[in-house]
């Protein structure tokens, strides 16, 4: 008899959770109200001192995070909106920590004060992963709308890194902000924090363009492609032919998304209802729903144009993406396509194509 | 008191879920994940504060066919190891 104990096998947990339909995490939008104007934001938010009618209560929430605990769900991830502006946050988070859930939380950190932040470092969350937007105040603020969101951010940061919680800073790139790439790294290490950075700007659900206008033009990223390229990487992956049965995501595979009124969906990108929270249980909708079999079978081979496509291997589209921008979730995604005729640019530059 | 009379249940900060009959530990702090094999998750599942050490081992001696001494040293090196990760702590009372 020898009780071992294993190294860290994530990717593991992850690949079996996909391979048997097992529900592993859990995305959740507490809430679309949020204190920042953000131009970017993909989602069709509402004020932060609006009354919220409709958004799952205390009870509801605590109720889901018990079903998704016997379900089997390990990782969960707040986030909204603005997460703090539920006052009841912080007691909902604390319902998973007692369920010994695998905490994140997104934010943008501006409401965290010092008990709040005691609160948030007992939960002793994964990470928290705080948006910045620019190198500085100029930049930042002019994106979030919100004169002193910056020095909001940069003091949420320092009172969770004094608590030793574990830090991510997060941006998504954009014209504004793309040059500052750098800056902004360098920001991050100042900051104590992991950095991750993201060159997605979507439409807002519903359809609205407007953040498009934000979305980085050919020459941003000709010029960022040309700064981070991971030429071995890439080298790599085109060494390895895509297989008909490749999937660009793990899409309804083992992890949801549960927007503030108890929707259900495959992603935070793909709004197709998979039920309801208030009708029906969360096991149901898992075990149950048709909608997952739908997307799981999002495979490279039937996805018609792409299954063909030149580019094919050095493409990242998401299926939402496409479904929401061009009209057709098995169709190409032209932001997926003009990123990878460009990465092909850039690898052709560097010799590896 | 000897680590056997004591109570031994997952410290605050642990995520954790059984799945499959493998138990799944993941600690913040640090960061790490552990996949526990059979035996490993079934002192995990009895270490919920309730059970003493010395009763864990009865219990795995009933359930696994193994001596006294093998079950001692198995869960005494398990609780050990765990509680210096801070994954587990001890507790004298239940």
């Amino acid at each position: 008899m020898n009780a071992n104990l294993q190294p860290d096998l994530l990717q593991q947990i992850i690949a079996r959770s996909q391979a048997q339909h097992r529900l592993y995490s859990v995305h959740w939008e507490l809430t679309y109200r949020c204190n920042e104007r953000c131009t970017h934001c993909y989602l069709n938010i509402l004020p932060a001192k609006r009354r919220a009618p409709g958004e799952l209560t205390y009870d509801e929430c605590c109720a889901i995070i018990d079903q998704a605990a016997e379900e089997g769900a390990l990782e969960i991830t707040f986030s909204g909106g603005e997460v703090f502006v539920r006052r009841d946050f912080l007691s909902i988070a604390e319902h998973a920590r007692s369920r010994r859930f695998a905490i994140r939380i997104f934010t943008n950190g501006t409401m965290i004060t010092e008990p709040m932040a005691d609160r948030v470092a007992a939960l002793h969350p994964l990470r928290v992963e705080l948006s910045v937007y620019g190198k500085d105040a100029e930049t930042h603020d002019l994106i979030t709308r919100i004169p002193g969101s910056f020095n909001l951010t940069m003091r949420a940061f320092r009172l969770l890194r004094e608590r030793n919680v574990r830090l991510r800073c997060k941006t998504p790139l954009m014209r504004e902000n793309v040059r500052q790439f750098h800056q902004l790294r360098a920001l991050a290490e100042s900051l104590g924090a992991e950095w991750k950075y993201d060159i997605t700007i979507t439409a807002r659900d519903g359809g609205d363009r407007a953040p498009l206008r934000h979305r980085l033009t050919d020459e941003d990223l000709l010029w960022l492609m040309r700064e981070t390229m991971d030429v071995e990487m890439w080298k790599r992956r085109l060494n390895q032919p895509l297989t008909p049965e490749h999937r660009f995501c793990g899409i309804g595979l083992s992890s949801i998304t549960i927007d503030p009124y108890g929707e259900v969906f495959p992603c935070a990108q793909t709004r197709v209802s998979a039920g309801n929270l208030r009708k029906r249980s969360l096991r149901e909708i898992w075990r149950h729903s048709p909608i997952w079999e739908r997307v799981s079978q999002l495979t490279l081979n039937n996805l018609p144009a792409c299954s063909c496509c030149p580019v094919r291997q050095l493409c990242t589209r998401c299926h939402g993406q496409a479904w929401l921008e061009d009209g057709d979730i098995r169709g190409p995604s032209s932001d997926a396509c003009r990123e990878a005729y460009l990465r092909r640019q850039v690898l052709r530059e560097k010799g590896v194509m | 008191m000897r680590l056997s009379k004591k109570y031994p249940q997952p410290h605050s900060q642990v995520a954790a879920r059984v799945i499959d009959g493998q138990a799944i530990i993941i600690t913040p702090l640090s960061g790490e994940i552990r996949i526990l094999n059979e035996v490993g998750t079934r002192i995990w599942e009895l270490a919920d504060g309730r059970h003493s050490a010395e009763q864990i081992v009865a219990i795995l001696m009933s359930e696994y066919a193994v001596s006294r001494d093998e079950a001692e040293r198995d869960v005494i090196e398990f609780i050990e190891g765990l509680a210096a990760k801070q994954i587990l702590v001890l507790s004298e009372h239940p």
